[in-house]
């Protein structure tokens, strides 16, 4: 519960409700605070947190802890266990279809899998936008993109394309003043979930 | 007009700054370098209100400064959007100690983060960052939803065990004291 509060997930009656209730239990509140915390540096600072450590000085490479870990014992132990592995993989086990992407921080990348970058709308706007837009994701056969208000979801749709244009009765229905985010979802063929963006917020000016 | 309730006036400043600037900066952003006189605007109101009767005690405390508060964030908000529309605002610049006061938090919280083993960090970063549904989270992982909630909450205890605890305390006003 504090955590969808802390993310704007909760309905408009629901967070009424929890925020009275930390304005009235002091411990309640304590905790929050201290979730609101790490979410916000989370927010704030992801990019940085989340990279692999580029200074020189910050860590020894992954190659120089190997070979400290490693004796002549150790290697040949690992050498036969590579190879039983390699034997086994390739001669024994099953193919199995691919599951979701493995998840390794390489090079320049900042996130799991690829990056799906949010163009338009954001910020502010001075008219309810017509489309949403996106970068394609390599791999992706499809993205699902969500709108939300609050904690409601306004609406949802699936576009093979990189841009989606709103339903005129979606469209009419946003209102000025009022924050709204959307986030986009990529699919691979196989409907895996390859890439999710960042949410994005946009607000029509009165 | 009923006799005003006994509130311990520096105690209900001491217990309720801290939560109505959260809830204020929350709402208007941290960012936003009205949020302290908007949290002492509110706190006035209420022992006003306290003083002069108008709080009867027919709800309780919390809830009457969470009600002055809500009115007050709408109130702001309403003459903000009025400002604009009708003129620019020269944005108002923060505090620079106040800058360097949250960026040293942020840091010291930052830090602690990068420290955490992959499988906290990773639950972390998909959860909060990416903002993934905890069912999303166990999928992109390969884990249960519920082994993603437990690797959120022990990531977070270890956070707050890393940290020193008087960083949780941070005040949300300059005169904020510990409560014993």
């Amino acid at each position: 519960m504090i955590d969808r509060y802390l993310m704007g997930k909760l309905g408009e009656a629901e967070n009424t409700r929890f925020e009275k209730h930390y304005f009235n239990c002091r411990s309640c509140f304590d905790l929050t605070r201290e979730r609101g915390a790490i979410l916000d540096v989370i927010k704030q600072r992801g990019d940085m947190i989340f990279a692999p450590a580029t200074r020189p000085e910050a860590q020894a490479s992954p190659w120089e802890k190997v070979a400290a870990f490693l004796t002549p014992r150790r290697w040949a132990a690992a050498a036969l266990a590579a190879a039983v592995l390699l034997v086994v993989g390739l001669g024994v086990l099953p193919r199995f279809k691919s599951s979701a992407p493995e998840f390794a921080f390489t090079g320049d990348e900042t996130v799991r899998g690829e990056t799906l970058e949010l163009l338009n709308p954001s910020g502010t706007v001075t008219l309810p936008p017509e489309t949403l837009e996106w970068k394609a994701v390599g791999g992706a056969a499809e993205y699902t993109v969500v709108l939300t208000r609050e904690a409601e979801t306004l609406w949802t749709a699936t576009t093979a394309e990189t841009k989606i244009a709103f339903p005129k009765n979606i469209r009419e229905k946003l209102a000025a003043g009022r924050p709204y985010r959307w986030q986009v979802k990529a699919y691979s063929a196989e409907g895996t979930l390859i890439a999710a963006s960042l949410k994005s917020q946009f607000t029509i000016i009165p | 007009m009923n006799p005003p309730v006994d509130v311990d006036f520096d105690e209900l400043i001491i217990r309720y700054r801290p939560v109505i600037g959260f809830k204020v900066k929350k709402a208007l952003g941290g960012a936003n370098p009205d949020w302290e006189d908007i949290v002492n605007e509110i706190l006035m109101q209420a022992i006003g209100k306290i003083k002069s009767g108008e709080f009867r005690g027919e709800s309780t405390v919390g809830t009457f400064i969470y009600t002055i508060t809500t009115r007050r964030i709408v109130d702001y908000i309403r003459e903000k959007t009025k400002v604009l529309r009708e003129a620019p605002e020269v944005p108002s610049l923060p505090d620079p100690q106040d800058e360097v006061e949250r960026d040293e938090r942020a840091e010291t919280l930052a830090r602690a983060i990068r420290k955490l083993k992959p499988k906290f960090k990773d639950v972390l970063y998909l959860y909060y960052y990416k903002e993934l549904s905890r069912e999303e989270v166990a999928r992109s992982l390969g884990i249960t939803p519920a082994k993603v909630s437990e690797r959120v909450n022990y990531a977070q205890k270890l956070l707050r065990k890393q940290l020193d605890a008087d960083f949780f305390h941070f005040s949300a006003g300059p005169a904020t004291k510990r409560l014993k």
